[in-house]
């Protein structure tokens, strides 16, 4: 006897059910035990079906009203085209900066500047935090720390530190897949 | 689950994230003078209290905090944010706290994530 198991697909994945026929006129050949001895008649198939419609075709509506949630980006945000871009942008405009009261103004325009190139590296359903800190040279430390709680396999983050001779600047962009 | 707000949307309220960061600051690092040996412990114990206190209000956000605490010596510190965004559901606040010795700066992100 020929053993076929078949999968049902779609939603019902998760209850896998074998069914047995006979399908060859030959002597039927056991090689299993379990394999029985009544053949079953095909119309059984059809109990273990869950969908009523017929078998091949699908009904226009049932699909248009599945909500397909995609919790994983189709393509992931790229730190280091970010990264590029960031370093750039930053070293242009502060290369010739020195530290002063309008750097309050620069730090605003920064963080803008860098938020809307990134934006156009057009990552689907990707949100964009755009940090940047600036701050003067002068025998004085700084401590900077960041945690997140996201999710790791598609939330991501990338910084850049700069420094010349009067001040220095901390850039970080975060990623966040809109789930 | 059953923590989370299902069905509505929920807006964050800066308001209660600054209490919160508030709280965490002065709990660590307040009434204490500038010490450059502590001062790694402080920045990280800062944010992962702000982020477990947070994540403690069961809000449906995934939240991004950054601390960054400068010793007082006469140096400035100019620090700017930009976001792309949901402005209806997602938010975020900026809690600056000081004492004799250093500035601390606590920014707070929060992204909504749909249910």
């Amino acid at each position: 006897m020929q053993k076929e198991e078949k999968q049902l697909k779609g939603p019902q994945e998760k209850m896998k059910s074998t069914i047995r026929w006979k399908t060859s006129k030959e002597e039927p050949q056991r090689k299993s035990r379990t394999s029985s001895q009544i053949p079953i008649p095909r119309r059984c198939s059809s109990t273990w079906m869950m969908k009523k419609e017929p078998r091949g075709q699908k009904l226009p509506d049932q699909d248009e009203k599945l909500i397909h949630y995609q919790t994983i980006p189709e393509r992931r945000f790229s730190t280091d085209r970010a990264h590029e871009i960031i370093k750039h942008i930053v070293d242009e405009r502060l290369e010739t900066v020195e530290y002063s009261c309008s750097c309050s103004g620069i730090s605003k325009e920064l963080s803008d500047c860098i938020k809307t190139a990134v934006k156009k590296l057009l990552y689907d359903r990707y949100k964009l935090v755009c940090y940047v800190a600036i701050g003067q040279l002068k025998d004085s430390v700084v401590n900077c720390s960041s945690r997140a709680i996201w999710s790791p396999t598609s939330d991501t983050f990338t910084e850049y530190i700069y420094k010349n001779r009067s001040l220095f600047a901390v850039c970080i962009l975060f990623a966040v897949y809109k789930e | 689950m059953e923590e989370y707000h299902s069905g509505d949307e929920v807006a964050f309220s800066p308001d209660d994230a600054s209490n919160v960061v508030k709280e965490c600051i002065e709990g660590i690092v307040g009434g204490v003078d500038y010490s450059q040996n502590k001062v790694n412990q402080w920045t990280a114990s800062i944010v992962e209290h702000t982020l477990t206190q947070l994540v403690k209000q069961g809000k449906p956000f995934k939240y991004i905090v950054n601390c960054a605490v400068m010793q007082k010596s006469g140096a400035g510190l100019h620090t700017a944010n930009s976001c792309y965004w949901d402005t209806t559901t997602d938010g975020s606040c900026t809690v600056r706290w000081e004492n004799r010795t250093m500035y601390c700066v606590v920014s707070v992100f929060a992204v909504a994530i749909a249910l």
